[in-house]
């Protein structure tokens, strides 16, 4: 008896967890997405950092499961970074290349030149530049996910963001002189 | 906002919009829990079996080390014993014999029925500390549990008495028995005239002290750090000549001082007692003696008798019926005594002359053990 209700215990949990996941999947997707650039390591990334939430959730040790999602992909990102960048940076400076050479969409070519600059980012500072200007986090916020001081978001987001105006700048030379 | 910042805003926005919807994503994040699951339930099985694997090659380990009865000790080590409670593990703790007897009470107040036995715990070790006159630490050894048990048992028998006895001279040659099991230990020693474990007091038998000189001597190791041990002596005093040829003391102990003063004037660490007795044939008889070690006792009841009123010289005396001939070596000398029975009723080291009494030759009889060979 104690057994069954242990199990009904266990399955609800899970019922909760799944739930939970549905309902976060899709901008924890969008997150993990913009900061490694490639929709299966996305993929990857959110279904393990869901994997590794698990048993902490259960025990009901995360206060806020968005936010720890987002520290574990982070995290995660940054330990592959490594291995995942070689291929993914080949690839994108291709894909990258000849979308800036096919599209004539302002909106696009922008896309894909910020896509091109976000690669020249170390792993936090495009981490920090996401979660403030994708996810529209506060710094406080984004220093908590990332296990940064406030002090470190200001500083690594300036110089995201002077990294990024100065290859878009260049991108966009490179751009009228074709 | 700055330009930049709306820029970065859109372009990641627009970015993001390519993500992946995920909709097949639960299965595998669901695959993963489960696979994760197993992994840490086997990690945690694993860890366990490892434990009890660990605990169990330790007690194996543990009781291997019980097996041999007896571990030779080696050399002395200074300070002082160790307490009278010690932790676990004591068979490894007991460690070595202090190098001068301790000076320190021997009570072991912890241990109960202190009052009623003088060993009231199951000995699994034991550790022989023998230490000379002067209180220097002659030999030692560490029994194991079989020898540890019997030495327990005989201890124990030893009959109790109201108070020690008063001591009469220089103290006796000392021994300290260390008596341990896992938890307790019990110091046990004979360095007044009785035996006590600093509150039960009990009169020591002389099989109960040649016992232990027997285990200190048969468990004695050469300590590699040094040439003077006592059983390096006892070894070189080497067996009992066949037949009595003492001939002139003076020359056998060359360089010893104050042989006039007293008849050993040494600090005997080990002695050798040899009787040869004239057969109707004109032949001798030798009961050969080996060396003993803790021979301070005899020593010591040598230097008592008294000196003897005319000294004759017995070297030009014609040989009696029964000759004894004892050998006392220090770490770096002999001297020899020789009692000739029936011939000058005196006992010389070739320079002094004393009466020996009954007691002394009944003495230098316990002395004589025969050699291992018969």
């Amino acid at each position: 008896m104690r057994r069954a209700v242990k199990t009904d215990e266990s399955g609800e949990r899970s019922d909760a967890f799944a739930r939970l996941f549905a309902a976060k999947r899709r901008s924890l997707l969008r997150f993990a997405y913009v900061l490694c650039g490639d929709g299966q390591v996305a993929e990857e990334l959110v279904a393990e950092a869901w994997a590794r939430m698990y048993p902490k959730w259960r025990r009901d040790r995360i206060v806020d499961p968005a936010a720890y999602a987002r520290s574990v992909v982070a995290n995660l990102w940054r330990g592959r970074l490594r291995h995942l960048r070689v291929q993914r940076s080949a690839e994108t400076h291709v894909d990258a290349a000849a979308r800036l050479s096919s599209s004539h969409d302002t909106a696009v070519a922008d896309r894909d030149a910020m896509r091109v600059a976000l690669d020249g980012l170390g792993p936090r500072q495009r981490a920090v530049i996401v979660l403030r200007f994708l996810e529209d986090r506060s710094e406080a916020d984004t220093a908590a996910i990332l296990g940064i001081t406030v002090g470190t978001v200001k500083s690594q987001a300036s110089k995201a963001l002077a990294t990024l105006r100065s290859t878009l700048a260049a991108e966009a030379v490179e751009g009228s002189l074709e | 906002m700055s330009d930049i910042e709306t820029r970065t805003r859109a372009a990641l926005t627009s970015l993001a919009d390519e993500a992946p919807s995920g909709d097949n994503l639960w299965p595998r994040t669901h695959r993963r829990i489960t696979a994760r699951r197993r992994a840490r339930r086997l990690t945690a099985a694993t860890i366990t079996v490892a434990i009890f694997v660990m605990i169990a090659v330790t007690a194996v380990v543990a009781n291997s080390r019980h097996t041999s009865d007896l571990q030779v000790q080696g050399p002395p080590s200074s300070g002082v014993p160790t307490t009278t409670v010690s932790q676990s593990h004591l068979v490894s703790n007991l460690g070595k014999c202090p190098a001068s007897l301790p000076a320190e009470s021997m009570t072991t107040p912890v241990v109960r029925s202190l009052r009623q036995k003088l060993v009231p715990i199951a000995a699994l070790n034991v550790r022989i500390c023998d230490y000379a006159s002067i209180g220097a630490l002659i030999d030692s050894a560490l029994l194991k549990p079989v020898a540890a048990a019997r030495l327990e048992d005989e201890t124990n028998r030893l009959a109790a008495v109201a108070r020690p006895t008063a001591c009469h001279g220089p103290p006796h040659p000392v021994f300290v028995v260390t008596f341990a099991n896992d938890t307790q230990q019990v110091n046990v020693n004979n360095a007044g005239c009785a035996v006590s474990n600093g509150v039960l007091v009990a009169t020591p038998t002389k099989k109960w002290l040649n016992d232990l000189a027997e285990y200190a001597t048969t468990s004695t190791s050469a300590p590699a750090t040094t040439t003077v041990s006592p059983s390096h002596i006892a070894a070189k005093l080497g067996p009992c000549p066949s037949t009595s040829t003492p001939g002139p003391m003076t020359l056998r102990d060359a360089g010893v001082r104050g042989l006039s003063k007293k008849l050993v004037p040494i600090i005997a660490v080990a002695v050798r007692v040899c009787t040869y007795q004239d057969r109707p044939d004109g032949s001798v008889a030798a009961r050969r003696g080996r060396p003993l070690l803790a021979a301070s006792q005899l020593e010591d009841e040598t230097n008592r008798l008294q000196r003897s009123p005319s000294e004759r010289d017995i070297g030009g005396c014609v040989a009696g019926p029964l000759e004894v001939f004892i050998t006392f070596a220090s770490v770096s000398q002999h001297v020899s005594v020789l009692d000739q029975v029936g011939c000058a009723d005196a006992a010389t080291n070739g320079v002094l002359y004393v009466v020996p009494t009954t007691k002394w030759r009944n003495d230098l009889g316990d002395y004589t053990l025969p050699n291992p060979g018969g």
